[in-house]
This record gives C-alpha cells, structure tokens and sequence, in this order.
C-alpha cells in the first residue's frame, strides 16, 4: 500500500510536541531500519499495523494521519518492537503518549474509559461494594479455615507494620473469588506476616492503557497512601501484569511520598522458595508451558522468577520460544480486551501466533501469571482448539505447597 | 457484531457471543447458548441459577459478586464451574442473558 506525502501538509512541530510528552526522548534518532516492524509479531498479519510507519508519520510531522492510524489503538504496547531497536526508540511509549494527549476521552475505543470511570467513582474497576467485598473475604477466609482444617485462620486485614501489603485485581473478588483462595492459601504455607487493605484493594488501573495521566495517577495514587498508612514494607501485587505495571509506572512518574518497594507475588513466591519458607510437597506431573505477560516481563524484568516457581513445582516443564523478552504478547495487550469492536482481529488473527506457540510445545497446562492474558487465552484456547487448560501460577502449585504443620 | 441461529431465528449476540438484546431472551436462546457453552444437558440446578442471575440483574442492572450467587443458589463456587464451564462471569451470565460484564473480565 503506498500512500502519498505531501511535504506542504506536513506539521513539523508535531514531533517536537510528542517527543514532550515523554520526556522529551528524541526518536528523531530512529534509523527507519524496520526492526521494529519486522518484531511486532502482527505487522505481517495485519495491512498498517506497522510501528515503522507509525513513527515514520510522527517524525514527519503527519498530523493528522498519524492521529487516525488504526494502529494507535491496535497495537499492544507490548514492546516486542522496542527490544529490536538499534536506538532504543520505545514504540509503546510513544503510543501510550499520543493515545493520553490528543483524544476526547469520548472517542476512547471500547469500554476502557467506562472501566476507568468506575475506578475513579468507585475505587475499584468493578464497583464491588464495602458490604460486597468483606463478605467475599469472610466467605473465603470460612473456605480457607475448612480447606486449611485451622478454624483459627484470619485473612490479616488492615494489620500494621507488616512485611508487605497485598493488593490484587477486583475481577479476583467479584467474579474468581477461587483465585483469591489459592493466593491466600500459598501465604498462608509460607507463613507470610501480611495484610490487605479493607478500604483499598484494587490495584488494577485501565488508564494505563487510555494514557490519560491525570486518571491515571488519580486511580493508582490511593493504593500507595495506604500503604503507607499500614506502615506495610512494601507492595506485593497479584499476578496481573497491567496492574503490576501500573503500580510499577505511577509509582516512578509521580509518587513523592515515603518509598517503599513493589514486587510482583511471582518474586516474593520464588524468593520464599530459595529461603525455605515455602516448601515443595509434590509435583506437577502434566507438562507445563509458561506464558511471559509483556508488563511484567519486557516492561518490568520479571521472568526468571514464575520460570523457577514452576520448575520447582512441575516436572515437566515446557518453554514456549521464543520466551522471557522476547516472548509474543498474548494479543490482547495494551486494553485490546476492552475494545470489543476488535475483538476479531484479537482473537482470530493475534491469537493465532500464541495459539501456534502452546501448540508447539505440547503442554497440558499454560501457566498465565496475568488476568488480562488469561482472558485472551481463554478465548484463543476456544478458538483455536488448543485443549488446554490456562491457569494462573498459585492456582497450579496451590495444592502442592507444604503446609505449617507438615514442615519439619 | 453476529448471529446465533435459534430455531431458524438468527439472534444478535455481541462480540463475545453475548446478547445484544435482553427481550430476545427465551429458553430457546439458552439451549443454544449452552450447546455452545458444551453443556451437555440443563439441570434443574442450571436453570435455579440462570433465574437467580436475571432477577439479579433486573433488579440492580450488574451481576451480582459470586459470593452472593453461590449463597443465594446454595452452588458452590467449585460447582458453578462444573455446570457453566466457563465460570460464573463467562458461562451462567451469557445463558442468562446478562451482557458481557465490562473490566478485567
């Protein structure tokens, strides 16, 4: 497809403009060389979905076309491009700046801007209420002191001076409570001293997706506060990537309160393992793939440590390749699983590079350390056909975890 | 956007198989719902919890927490799986004829 540029229409200070907006990083660098194209895993599979090009209108000064690319809210922001760049121009960077700054947040595509709506009315993505959420927690705290069999167990809310508050995403209390149980289980095998907050929980952030800083930081900035004021040592965060992410970005960007670090539970589980407070009972006999979620992994670092997780805990465990930062997305990345009027192109076209990938390593079981990925599985796995079952990590080893009583 | 055909009638369900009208909602539409669903067969124990569902939503226009469901249905969340294979969110909320639940679904 060739498209004509007219140099009379060309805004020059359109680069200067976006190149503010994330810290003024010049990508007039950018050597047009296409490895970022030749790295998106989709840019041969969809006409335009091309971060060359896309960068290509934004150096230029192409306006207007740059700003009614498709590609500005197909693409998953996943940067897979980026970890091929000779000159380290950050794609999903840039997309996520542009997305912020020059839309009506109107014309957000999908359902992304209700969700962040309700985040900022409700202060969490699904508008579970007070009553609603401690009645989950009692509920699995009961389950858990049967599971358990300790009828003392406590799910530990609102503790002070704790090693760590746990925050999660609120899909895990309204709609996969299971998940939560199997989290709160493996604590409670590694004797973890923890809380979770009863006022603010939800550490998901669908703004970090939309680009709008402002709702960005308005909805993450309460979960640090209450760290705080839990005195808790630092922030542990479920296996939800974007969440991750968004604690992760809005912490760097904006937070200027007393510091605190934040890991991701797929750390502390494997640190827990290497100092012997979480034990291995038995193992996985299935063979087990692992799924690296952009956010935690290229954007964060997190990789080696869910691989040793499992290893420990299955004996047949599988790579996917290519894995770890160069790794595919799932294809549902960067809030495509909230614009259902892609919801095609995601699962049919996307999925299908993931679909090929579990495939080919002959697993039963996909570990997804990430809800946004899970639901993108679910569908590719629907889809396509693959018979697997996608799970997320604490759920596979939660019954293969020693107990309190059972260590030596 | 696409159709289900229920009984030679093509019914508009969204882009995750949901409804996209909540008046074309009949037992007919659940069957077809949960042949693709693979539920093999509905069950009085089905049925108890996709009216549960809709009364829910008729009344507070959401999904209710499964907490609620499971107690108010006497289901366990283990359970609920076993009927809907897809969950609780995916599974009994589209037989119901509930729309796609919006977030991190």
């Amino acid at each position: 497809m060739t498209e004509a540029i007219l140099a009379a229409n060309l805004n020059p200070g359109f680069r200067a403009e976006v190149q503010g907006l994330i810290g003024n990083f010049d990508f007039g660098n950018c050597l047009a060389c296409g490895m970022c194209t030749a790295g998106c895993p989709y840019s041969d599979l969809i006409p335009g979905h091309d971060p060359r090009k896309f960068l290509r209108k934004l150096i230029l000064g192409m306006r207007e076309e740059a700003l009614n690319d498709p590609y500005v809210w197909l693409c998953n922001m996943c940067e897979r491009c980026t970890v091929e760049c000779p000159m380290q121009v950050n794609i999903a960077n840039i997309v996520r700046a542009v997305r912020g700054n020059f839309y009506d947040r109107s014309v957000i595509p999908g359902f992304l801007q209700k969700v962040v709506q309700e985040q900022l009315d409700t202060g969490n993505q699904m508008s579970v209420s007070q009553e609603d959420y401690i009645e989950t927690l009692e509920w699995i705290e009961e389950e858990l002191q049967e599971e358990l069999e300790d009828p003392n167990y406590k799910i530990p809310l609102d503790k002070e001076d704790t090693d760590f508050m746990f925050a999660f995403n609120a899909r895990e209390i309204k709609y996969y409570p299971a998940d939560l149980q199997a989290i709160l289980k493996v604590f409670y095998a590694a004797g973890f001293n923890y809380t979770i907050s009863s006022k603010k929980w939800d550490a998901t952030n669908l703004a970090l997706f939309t680009g709008i800083d402002e709702d960005f930081y308005n909805i993450q900035r309460p979960l640090f506060e209450e760290v705080v004021r839990l005195r808790a040592k630092e922030l542990i965060v479920t296996e939800c990537g974007h969440a991750f992410r968004s604690c992760r970005l809005a912490y760097r960007k904006f937070w200027q309160g007393k510091t605190f670090p934040i890991r991701h539970i797929l750390q502390l589980l494997n640190e827990a393992l290497n100092d012997g407070r979480l034990q291995v009972k038995s193992k996985v006999t299935e063979p087990v793939t692992y799924h690296d979620p952009c956010n935690a992994v290229r954007k964060e670092g997190v990789f080696e440590e869910g691989r040793n997780v499992l290893k420990s805990f299955c004996a047949d465990f599988r790579d996917m390749n290519p894995n770890k930062k160069f790794n595919y997305c799932c294809g549902g990345g960067g809030g495509l699983i909230a614009m259902p009027e892609f919801t095609d192109i995601r699962v049919r076209i996307k999925g299908q590079r993931k679909a090929d990938q579990v495939r080919a390593t002959g697993a039963k079981v996909v570990a997804v350390p990430c809800h946004n990925c899970m639901d993108q599985f679910n569908d590719i796995t629907k889809k396509f056909e693959l018979g697997t079952k996608n799970k997320h990590v604490c759920t596979i080893i939660q019954d293969h975890v020693v107990l309190p009583e059972k260590k030596d | 956007m696409g159709t289900i055909n229920v009984k030679g009638k093509e019914i508009e369900v969204d882009e995750d198989g949901f409804l996209v009208d909540p008046s074309d909602w009949n037992e007919d539409v659940v069957m077809a719902f949960a042949a693709l669903e693979e539920i093999d067969e509905l069950t009085d124990e089905h049925w108890n919890i996709i009216n549960y569902l809709r009364d829910y939503f008729n009344k507070f226009q959401t999904a209710p927490m499964v907490r609620k469901l499971c107690k108010e249905t006497g289901c366990s969340n283990k359970h609920m799986y076993e009927l809907f294979p897809s969950g609780p969110a995916k599974g009994a909320c589209k037989l119901a004829g509930l729309p796609k639940p919006t977030g991190c679904v």
